[in-house]
Order: structure tokens, then C-alpha cells, then sequence
């Protein structure tokens, strides 16, 4: 898996305030170590309210599987070239789906992706509404309502295209990935 | 590290507690959750399912990564602890505490296919 580090300074973990400790400790178990981490605990309300909406969304219980939640995710990333998004969402989707043929159709080609109907409209989707948001409409609702989604797992799936919108922004603008070769 | 010597143990972090009318009760150990890192997620098995030995029975998640739950033997599941749903945390402040599903094994629990307290100590380290 890649890594990534940031273009701006980052806490220092030995100067952190408290509640940047605490912030860190509660956000990811490696955020200590992690410039991503690091450097959003800059405004640590700020990323103690992602943290908690990333949990949310990706994780709340009922409505969309995980697996699919982690396809919406990787193909917005896809979308919108957040490589270090997509290769970690690649991974926690081939952990939860047990294949990896998605994965392989995402990266060559989002835009023909899935590997039945629900998976299609699911990826069709989410590169709509990354695309163009203000052409979403009914119709498009109707398209995940015929393939079997109800309306809980299409608002799941709103919600998770819309939180990489915010995801892929920060890691695009804030850093770079790092290839392992490069390390 | 806790590993308490009353349960069973498989080599891919789940205790196992036989209980006295036969069942078994499974969970994740503290050595599994703490490699973890704090759970977000928890999957249950369905109730009334027959999971074969060694299958998928669940799944638990954390930030880091995701790790599979497997059935000790071949059953039917008889309980899942529906609770993890809202707090999956919960395993991670007390693992032997917070079973994940109940087994009624349709096979006989072979405890010697398995791990004890000081077997299992070992292989972790």
C-alpha cells in the first residue's frame, strides 16, 4: 500500500497540545505517525468532526454493505485521481469482498465497472455525482432503485461519494503519495 | 497481554468457550483486537446459518484494516451479539467479554485441533 506525505509543516508530536494528542489517539491508530493525520490535528475540532463523520458514513450499521460502500469510494478516488484514496479503498474492498476483479475494473476503466448490474449502477453513480453533481436527478435515483438498492443504502452511498469528494481534496491538495519504490 | 487460561484458542485469534449444554461462544482475543487498533466495525453471522469449520463467520474492522471471524467447527449459529453493531469498541476495552456469536457445533469440538491459554502465549509471543 502507498503512502503519503505532506508539503506543509506538521505537529509535532513532542510539542502537541493535549487535545491534539487526544484528537489523534481517537482518529486512526496510526495518526500519530501519519502526515495526514498530522497535519489536520492542526485544527483538531476540525478533525475530531471528520474522524467522526468518516466513521459515520463508512461504518454506521445497516444500509449498504461495507464492500460497497468501499466501491463507491474507490471509484469517486478513481474519478478524481486521488491514487493514495483509490490504492487504500482498492485494498479494504478486496479485504471485505474476498476478490479483487472490481478493483482491477475500477483502475482500467471506472466508467465500465462492476461486475453485475447493482456494482455498474453503483459506479456509474458515484461518477455522476463526482462529475456532475447538478445533473443528478430522479432518473438517477430510479437507475440504483432497479438494480435492488432501497433507500437507505442510496443515501449510504451519497453520503460516501460525498465524504471523498472532501477525502480526495485533502489528500490531493495537502500532499503526495509515496510510491514504495520512492521510500 | 490477556489470555485467559479457562478458554480455547485458534490460530487466527479467536477464543472459544465451550459452555455446559455444548455450545460454543466465540470471540476475538486481546492480542487480536490490539493488532486491530480500534474496532469501528463489527459483523455479525446470521442467525440460523450453518457455517462450515474454518468458514468466514464474520468480520472485524478497524481503521487499519479488516480481519475475518471463522467458525471453530462446523454448527448453526444460535446467537449473534447484536450490541456490536452500535459499539464495536466495546471488544476492544474487554475482548473476553464481548463474544461475537454463538455456535451449536454439528460436529464434535476437537479441542486438540486447537490452542490453550500457554500454546497460544507461545505462538504470539
Amino acid at each position: 500500500m502507498l503512502d503519503w506525505q505532506a508539503w506543509l509543516d506538521v505537529i509535532d508530536i513532542n510539542q502537541a497540545s493535549e487535545d491534539q494528542i487526544k484528537v489523534l489517539e481517537e482518529s486512526h491508530p496510526k495518526a500519530k505517525t501519519s502526515d495526514y493525520y498530522l497535519f489536520l490535528g492542526h485544527q483538531p475540532e476540525i478533525l475530531r468532526q471528520r474522524s467522526a463523520a468518516f466513521n459515520a458514513i463508512m461504518y454506521a450499521p445497516g444500509g449498504m454493505s461495507r464492500a460497497e460502500r468501499e466501491l463507491g469510494s474507490m471509484v469517486v478516488s478513481r474519478i478524481n485521481g486521488c491514487v493514495y484514496c483509490a490504492s487504500v479503498h482498492a485494498q479494504r474492498f478486496e479485504q471485505l469482498a474476498k476478490r479483487n476483479d472490481a478493483v482491477q475494473q475500477v483502475f482500467d476503466d471506472p466508467y465500465t465497472a462492476g461486475t453485475d448490474a447493482r456494482e455498474k449502477a453503483i459506479s456509474q453513480f458515484s461518477i455522476d455525482l463526482t462529475k456532475n453533481p447538478n445533473d443528478v436527478n430522479a432518473a438517477s435515483i430510479q437507475a440504483l432503485k432497479d438494480v435492488g438498492l432501497n433507500e437507505q443504502e442510496i443515501l449510504d452511498l451519497i453520503h460516501s461519494v460525498a465524504i471523498f469528494a472532501w477525502a480526495n481534496r485533502l489528500m490531493l491538495n495537502l500532499g503526495e503519495p509515496v510510491f514504495p519504490a520512492a521510500q | 497481554m490477556l489470555i485467559p487460561d479457562t478458554l480455547t484458542y485458534a490460530e487466527t485469534h479467536e477464543w472459544i468457550r465451550q459452555e455446559d449444554d455444548g455450545t460454543l461462544t466465540v470471540g476475538i482475543t486481546d492480542f487480536g483486537q490490539d493488532q486491530l487498533g480500534p474496532l469501528v466495525y463489527v459483523q455479525t453471522p446470521t442467525v440460523g446459518s450453518v457455517l462450515q469449520r474454518g468458514a468466514d463467520a464474520g468480520v472485524v474492522e478497524s481503521n487499519k484494516t479488516a480481519s475475518d471471524v471463522h467458525a471453530p467447527v462446523t454448527g448453526e449459529v444460535i446467537a449473534v451479539n447484536d450490541e456490536l453493531a452500535n459499539t464495536p469498541e466495546a471488544i476492544n476495552g474487554a475482548p473476553y467479554e464481548q463474544w461475537i456469536f454463538r455456535l451449536r457445533p454439528t460436529e464434535v469440538f476437537d479441542e486438540s485441533q486447537f490452542l490453550d491459554a500457554a500454546a497460544y502465549a507461545k505462538m504470539i509471543g
